[in-house]
């Protein structure tokens, strides 16, 4: 009774209390527009895109109609062009071209009167990296991966592998592509060594197929170092919640910008990588 | 609750407490509201026309109950109570126009330290949800906003949350909230005083830059068992206290968030989230002799929240133990120990700090008009900020001071220094901290002035600007962190007639202000939060005016303006502050209905804080390679959120038992349902151009619209 009086009084002073939203201000409409650059280029590629568009008030907008320039190291490598698409409102337009990047590359994107300026990170140096197999208390075999890596920077681990499951018999009875998770973390002059503990996830449905007796799983472990603004942007969108509806509660997050004359983010990264293979038996 | 309440009641049952003489009711109240009497010492009205126990909650009341059937008349001056005998009326008014001026200057002789705002709690103030917060009171005072509405954190003077030294019996807290902000750990019943200090700060404080907070606990009962329950809707407390021995006192009180009625809707909704908190406040008191004076206080509280964003917990845990002695009539000492331990931490973050604390504070008064005040201390922190690396950072904090207060006729000056040297790995940095006041306070005026320096070693960097969370990082000094300082002058004048008119003009500047390269986001960018904060300058100014008729009326007008400056944000350029309130109005009025019914009024304006708006959309392309659009925000803090203004009324009812005293508390805050911002947010009206996103708004949730309250308290 006590608790249907208390859950009646809430309930009723939820009801009078609470406003919804009330709009206090609404983007003024305008014309004006502003060029954004988009990219992430890898060092390990020789094929790249940039992606731009208008940024406006009502929205963003492909653009296809810039004259796009890129620069390595002062020289001109590339013109690329766009043609525009059908839908303008959902994608920016892409500018492809064909460039080869060292560490300490200095590389410029011009868009418009607006300009992107990078610098080749340097790779990371991994002063080792080891994989273990251990048995977890249900039963199922974990892998992980720890890396020591020395470095000034920012940094990204990616973790992808193929597991193959055998029969007793040695013939194959399952392929699975699995992940671990992405690890963002930064590295300076007072910390430039850091171990590094990936879990491969995705394991325990390779052990439950019927039959499977051992495991053959072959990994890449992939170390990329990037620039600050990278970094913070991948964070950034850890940390949004744009479409969820409880965060309208949350303060807004701000993109990172490197782009003069213009917004958007241009950044290239460095990678290595150590591929593993090992075998575990399951039962 | 209820049942357990009836039970003890029924408990209580008569007593055989003999009646108190005039001079026992004078030392209860004393104790009791840490007041100073003047009177003759041959007024007493006999014991045949005072009451057995004073039932009131005020002062005021009190005295009225002590003097109500003798000729006997009293006037609150400040903290000072003059108790006068008079035979008819008319003499009241000879008093009034010829003996009140001196009694003024008597009132100032004995006043507090200079600069010292007092806060008295008072659980008849409506306040949010009806739970009594002495922290909450601290807004009645000019130059005060809360961080957000209904939010039991305060902004001072252009400063920032964080910059608030809030003391717990001579112990720093490092978080004092409960309920992400809307409650201070402060219980009404367990505190004796609260003093205030926004000007002039009294040389032996130091740590943070804005304010101080000085709350005492109280000491327990010396002459029987007593106690306290209430019931809310928020909380339900328990108070005990009493002697232990001849020579002992005790006090324990807890408030448990977890049976009020608020509770039920967390069971309702358990699958979106849960909420929990509780807080335990212990006091004993032992007194050797009349020269040695031994306090422990044990606090701990804690907070745990789960919901669909996120989980975590903060918590407190405070000891100390504090030894008084009194070398002569004229001089003493402190000495303080203690240990504090707060830690926070969600799903991802994590914040602890452990504090060690050694402190001796002493005062002599001499016999030519000055008072010596000198103190030293140590206090060893271990800080362990973590975000995705946990970094630890140990901080030695040497401090030493001296002060003089001189007084001479009208004339007051306060001189003195606080100097610390704060040792931390790889640097020391060594601070000074002067500290001048100076005031003439001939017959009804007083004119006063002061100028300091407060450093603030400790900063809080925190994820919302609305609400505490345990995502809130504490951090310190470091290598290349250096302290903030903040640099205040003010002057003022009050006049003493009808009613108390004061006026304050204060100019601060800032320095090493400390705020996230990238907003609010910064904490998760690095596992180092040194290589994502920015260290900046402020300035603030600003005018404050009161008037006050106490305890009947009180309204208070502030004008401020607070500006930040960081080289590596919007290019070097001054940006407003968000905790910038241009204008702010508060009013109190008191209605005594009957003598065991009053009301109470509260009415405030406050212009609307800062946040920063976007100015645009832009494709952003996601770590996998697709497009989003999103907004682009540009500058910082473009944005002025619309004025709050709210009335909140409560009505206290307050009946006397045999054994025990009972008040009844009904209350509705925001009456007249003002769209308040509790919380500012994004939001998205449709486009006219259907093929474009929706149109980027700014839009206002306003939670607390006239929300009633309840709360009963019964003393025994």
């Amino acid at each position: 009774m006590l608790r249907s009086y208390h859950i009646a009084l809430l309930f009723i002073l939820a009801a009078v209390s609470c406003r919804p939203l009330e709009t206090v201000w609404t983007f003024p409409a305008s014309d004006d527009r502003e060029i954004s650059i988009q990219g992430y280029l890898h060092g390990r590629d020789s094929i790249h895109s940039v992606w731009c568009s208008y940024a406006k008030a009502d929205g963003a907008v492909e653009a296809a109609d810039l004259d796009v320039a890129v620069y390595v190291n002062g020289k001109l490598v590339d013109q690329p062009t766009s043609t525009p698409s059908d839908y303008p409102y959902l994608h920016p337009a892409e500018y492809t071209f064909k460039a080869f990047f060292s560490p300490g590359d200095r590389i410029k994107i011009k868009a418009g009167d607006a300009c992107a300026a990078i610098s080749v990170p340097e790779p990371p140096d991994t002063l080792y990296t080891t994989m273990n197999v251990s048995k977890g208390l249900d039963g199922v075999s974990r892998v992980k991966f720890e890396s020591k890596i020395q470095g000034n920077g920012y940094y990204r681990i990616d973790l992808m592998a193929t597991v193959r499951g055998f029969n007793a018999d040695g013939h194959l009875v399952s392929v699975s592509q699995v992940t671990g998770p992405s690890q963002l973390f930064s590295l300076d002059n007072e910390t430039t060594v850091q171990s590094i503990m990936v879990p491969l996830s995705g394991l325990k449905l390779a052990q439950s197929v019927k039959n499977t007796a051992y495991l053959e799983c072959t990994a890449i472990f992939r170390i990329s170092a990037m620039n600050r603004e990278l970094f913070t942007l991948f964070n950034t969108w850890a940390e949004d919640s744009t479409e969820d509806i409880f965060s309208r509660f949350a303060d807004p997050v701000h993109f990172p910008n490197n782009v003069q004359g213009g917004i958007g983010l241009v950044d290239v990264t460095s990678e290595v990588e150590r591929s593993f293979t090992i075998h575990a038996n399951i039962k | 609750m209820s049942h357990f309440l009836i039970i003890l009641l029924c408990l209580l049952g008569p007593g055989s407490a003999p009646r108190p003489t005039f001079q026992e009711h004078i030392n209860a109240l004393r104790e009791r509201f840490d007041v100073v009497f003047v009177y003759d010492a041959d007024l007493d009205p006999g014991e045949e026309v005072l009451p057995g126990e004073l039932k009131s909650d005020s002062l005021e009341g009190c005295l009225d109950e002590l003097l109500s059937n003798a000729d006997i008349a009293y006037m609150v001056r400040g903290r000072t109570v003059v108790l006068f005998r008079f035979y008819k009326r008319d003499t009241l008014h000879l008093y009034h126009s010829a003996i009140r001026p001196a009694m003024i200057r008597a009132e100032r002789v004995f006043r507090d330290t200079p600069g010292a705002v007092p806060i008295e709690p008072m659980p008849q103030m409506p306040q949010l949800l009806g739970e009594s917060d002495p922290l909450k009171l601290a807004l009645l005072s000019p130059g005060i906003v809360p961080a957000a509405e209904g939010s039991a954190s305060i902004i001072v003077r252009g400063g920032e949350p964080d910059g608030n030294l809030i003391l717990l019996d001579g112990v720093p807290f490092y978080n004092s909230s409960h309920l992400m902000g809307y409650l201070s750990v402060f219980d009404d019943d367990a505190i004796s005083k609260i003093r205030l200090y926004k000007g002039h700060f009294p040389t032996r404080y130091e740590g943070r830059a804005s304010s101080v907070i000085d709350a005492e606990g109280r000491d327990g009962a010396d002459d029987r068992l007593r106690g306290s329950i209430g019931v809310g809707i928020l909380t339900d407390k328990l108070l005990l206290e009493g002697p232990v021995g001849k020579n002992t006192t005790f006090l324990i009180s807890g408030r448990f968030f977890g049976l009020g009625i608020l509770k039920s809707v967390f069971k309702v909704f358990e699958k979106y989230g849960d909420y929990t908190f509780y807080d335990v406040y212990g006091r004993v008191t032992h007194t050797f002799s009349e020269r040695d004076r031994l306090r422990f206080t044990v606090f701990r509280g804690n907070d745990h929240m789960r919901d669909t964003l996120v989980s975590g917990q903060w918590g407190t845990t405070l000891a100390s133990a504090a030894w008084n002695h009194r070398f002569s009539s004229s001089t003493e000492a402190t000495t303080t120990l203690s240990y504090q331990h707060y830690c926070s931490s969600d799903d991802n973050f994590s914040s602890s700090i452990q504090d060690w604390r050694a402190a001796f504070d002493a005062s002599s008064h001499m016999e030519n008009s000055h008072t010596l005040r000198w103190g030293g201390g140590y206090s060893y922190r271990y800080l362990t900020p973590t975000t995705t690396i946990t970094s630890h950072h140990p901080v030695h904090d040497f401090s030493a001071y001296g002060e003089d207060e001189w007084r001479k006729g009208c004339w007051t000056a306060v001189a003195g220094i606080h100097i610390n040297l704060y040792a931390v790995p790889g640097n020391a940095y060594f601070t000074a901290q002067p500290r001048l006041f100076l005031q003439y306070a001939p017959d009804r005026w007083r004119l006063f002035g002061s100028a300091g320096r407060m450093v603030q070693p400790i900063h809080a960097l925190t994820s919302s600007q609305t609400v505490t969370l345990p995502s809130d990082l504490l951090v310190c000094v470091s290598g290349n962190v250096r302290p903030m300082t903040s640099d205040q002058i003010s002057f003022g004048a009050e006049y003493n007639g009808w009613a108390t008119v004061t006026a304050e003009a204060w100019v601060k500047r800032m320095e090493g202000v400390l705020e996230y390269k990238d907003d609010r986001l910064g904490h998760v960018v690095s596992g180092y939060w040194q290589n994502n904060v920015v260290s900046g300058e402020g300035r603030a100014a600003g005018l404050e005016i009161a008037v006050s008729k106490q305890p009947w009326f009180q309204l208070s007008y502030t004008l401020s303006k607070s500006m930040r400056r960081f080289d590596q944000i919007d290019g070097g350029a001054w940006f407003p502050s968000s905790n910038e309130h241009r204008h702010s109005i508060v009013t109190t009025m008191k209605q005594d209905i009957t003598k065991h019914f009053e009301i109470r009024e509260l009415w405030i304006w406050i212009s609307g804080g800062y946040i920063t708006v976007p100015e645009r959309y832009s494709f952003v392309m996601t770590p996998s390679g697709q497009f989003k659009q999103r907004p682009v925000y540009e500058g910082r803090n473009n944005y002025q959120l619309p004025a709050s203004h709210r009335l909140d009324i409560s009505a206290s009812v307050h009946f006397n038992g045999k054994h025990s005293q009972h008040r009844l508390t009904a209350g509705v805050y925001n009456v007249y349902a003002a769209n308040n911002p509790t919380f500012a947010t994004l939001w998205y009206k449709q486009n006219p151009n259907p093929s474009a996103p929706d149109l980027l708004s700014v839009a206002v949730i306003s939670v607390f619209r006239v929300l009633p309250s309840l709360s009963y308290s019964v003393r025994f």
